[in-house]
């Protein structure tokens, strides 16, 4: 069994005391060292339970414990402190909040915030942005100069710069071109393969395949399915009720078996593993069946 | 009918021109793609036939109209233009009042509105949002409310600049089909500019720009097929060619020809049909 860096124990949240609840007695762990997909249509509390993880909101009910952090009803946000230091927040479009006047202090910010020295920021900064691709040519640039996919690699690499224990990516994909989605998930893998342990919000369902350990599914707040990506694909009925889709690969090889054209023993989930299934079964292998 | 003749354009801050005596014609009803790289000209290629842009004179007609100044106004009531960023369109207090915004510019009576909005919304599947303010909105539904916002105004001819970028994948896939059931009813010339693979695919033509000229203009199936080019302007292949060309790797004689995902998939049936 993984150790987990987060557990969620029956944690319930409310934004008004008397309103719905945006997050209901949600049960969950997520595993150190790996990656978590979470899903779910807007509104259906991904975003409470990111902010509830970073200690940005503190649970009505329940309990959830961060990174050794137990965090209640009760906690204080000053005993948060510290937990902001080791979560790693990537909002969406997260270029937005690009403010200063080179690429290099930008990134800087976070570091210097946390009480390093100017010459310690200057070096995470120099690590995180080689580790994002931004070459040096930009970083005495302003980043609003840059273009919208180099800009988003430049507020990522702000985050990284901290040197979180727990890296939270909300749709780091959404709005780039595909040039810049390549890039970004080649990063996100490297960190993977790196060990460090990522919360990733997406509605691309290939990301889900590829890279994700674990996924959660929440709906209405409350948690729908929490496992690896081959059983959640597996379940066609219960992914229409919950209006997500198939990867295209594994929507495929779905079709294929409906038609009669083909059988699976264990649907792919990628499409190498399609693409490596149907080559066995065209070149008269018939093993897979 | 939209003529684009001997195209030059240059920034006035810039050092070269990005675009460089660009022909192109889109016949009345035409869904046009244009894709390449970022830097390439092709938003400002939209602007400029949009009439967004000061366009040089005597070098794009649309519909016989002159874009010049003193036909504006004219041209505007023809084109619904759609911006990526959705935040920089969004002026209504709510959903509701951002797609009426357009229609009380033009001065729609309040009778004529009120269905046009409604049509327009369905059009979106963002009915259920509309006395949502754009705050409560998520990127990709803003960008639903944008493209509702110009099918209200009903143009001949609709500009997308990346308008489906931020929406996810059904949710695009959604849209885009009921464009293309407005583009073939109406006969609506549509432009859009995308990276988007199933957005090119449902395009007649598609139009590769590259360093400020037309490096290619074919049919998606002539464009997507072809790798190099694909790769040269930074789009990603069809899942069906993608396919494809892993099975090639795994050592299958695949056909050379592009195929969509139901030819692929009547490709495999006879292949498999033969092996059993």
């Amino acid at each position: 069994m993984v150790e987990a860096a987060v557990s969620y124990q029956g944690v319930t949240f409310r934004y008004h005391e008397a309103g719905a609840a945006a997050l209901q007695d949600f049960t969950a762990t997520v595993p150190k060292g790996r990656l978590t997909a979470v899903i779910g249509h807007t509104g259906s509390g991904k975003s409470t339970l990111m902010q509830l993880t970073d200690g940005l909101l503190t649970p009505t009910a329940g309990q959830l414990e961060v990174l050794g952090q137990v965090i209640t009803p009760r906690t204080k946000n000053k005993a948060l402190h510290q937990l902001h230091r080791q979560v790693g927040f990537v909002f969406q479009f997260p270029e937005h909040q690009l403010f200063a006047e080179t690429v290099l202090a930008d990134v800087m910010f976070g570091p210097l915030n946390l009480g390093q020295t100017p010459a310690q920021a200057k070096q995470a900064a120099h690590q995180a942005l080689v580790q994002l691709g931004v070459g040096e040519a930009l970083w005495q640039r302003s980043p609003f100069e840059l273009s919208g996919g180099q800009q988003r690699r430049v507020a990522i690499a702000g985050v990284l710069a901290m040197r979180p224990q727990l890296l939270i990516l909300d749709e780091p994909t959404a709005g780039v071109d595909p040039d810049g989605q390549r890039e970004l998930l080649a990063l996100v893998e490297r960190l993977k393969g790196q060990g460090l342990t990522i919360l990733l919000i997406t509605h691309q369902m290939e990301q889900v395949a590829q890279l994700a350990d674990t996924v959660l599914v929440l709906a209405h707040g409350q948690l729908q399915f929490s496992g690896q990506p081959r059983a959640l694909f597996a379940q066609p009925e219960f992914l229409t009720t919950q209006q997500l889709a198939l990867p295209a690969a594994v929507a495929f090889a779905k079709q294929l078996q409906t038609a009669g054209i083909s059988q699976f023993n264990q649907l792919p989930l990628t499409l190498d593993e399609l693409a490596h299934a149907l080559a066995r079964q065209l070149k008269g292998d018939h093993h897979e069946q | 009918m939209i003529e684009v003749s001997n195209l030059t354009f240059q920034y006035p801050h810039q050092d070269q021109p990005v675009l460089q005596g660009l022909s192109l014609t889109i016949p009345t009803g035409q869904w046009l793609a244009v894709v390449g790289k970022n830097g390439s000209g092709k938003s400002t290629l939209a602007r400029l036939i949009a009439g967004l842009l000061p366009t040089p004179a005597q070098t794009i007609r649309v519909n016989d109209l002159p874009v010049d100044e003193a036909h504006l106004a004219a041209l505007h009531h023809q084109i619904g233009f759609v911006f990526q960023n959705p935040d920089n369109q969004f002026v209504g207090a709510t959903v509701e009042a951002d797609v009426a915004f357009g229609l009380e510019n033009r001065q729609v009576p309040a009778a004529a509105m009120e269905p046009r909005i409604e049509q327009a919304l369905a059009q979106v599947g963002m009915t259920a949002y509309r006395h949502h303010q754009p705050e409560q909105l998520s990127g990709g539904q803003k960008q639903r409310v944008a493209i509702a916002g110009a099918l209200a105004l009903q143009p001949q001819i609709l500009i997308l600049d990346e308008a489906t970028s931020m929406l996810d994948p059904q949710g695009r896939q959604t849209v885009l089909q009921r464009l293309q059931q407005i583009h073939q009813a109406q006969a609506l010339t549509i432009i859009s500019i995308t990276h988007d693979p199933v957005e090119v695919a449902m395009a007649d033509q598609v139009a590769v720009l590259d360093q400020g000229q037309i490096l290619r203009l074919a049919t998606p199936a002539v464009v997507l097929n072809d790798q190099a080019l694909v790769q040269q302007v930074g789009l990603v292949q069809p899942f069906s060619m993608q396919l494809r060309d892993r099975l090639q790797h795994y050592g299958v004689p695949v056909p050379k020809e592009y195929l969509t995902k139901g030819a692929l998939e009547q490709w495999l049936k006879r292949q498999l049909a033969t092996r059993a």
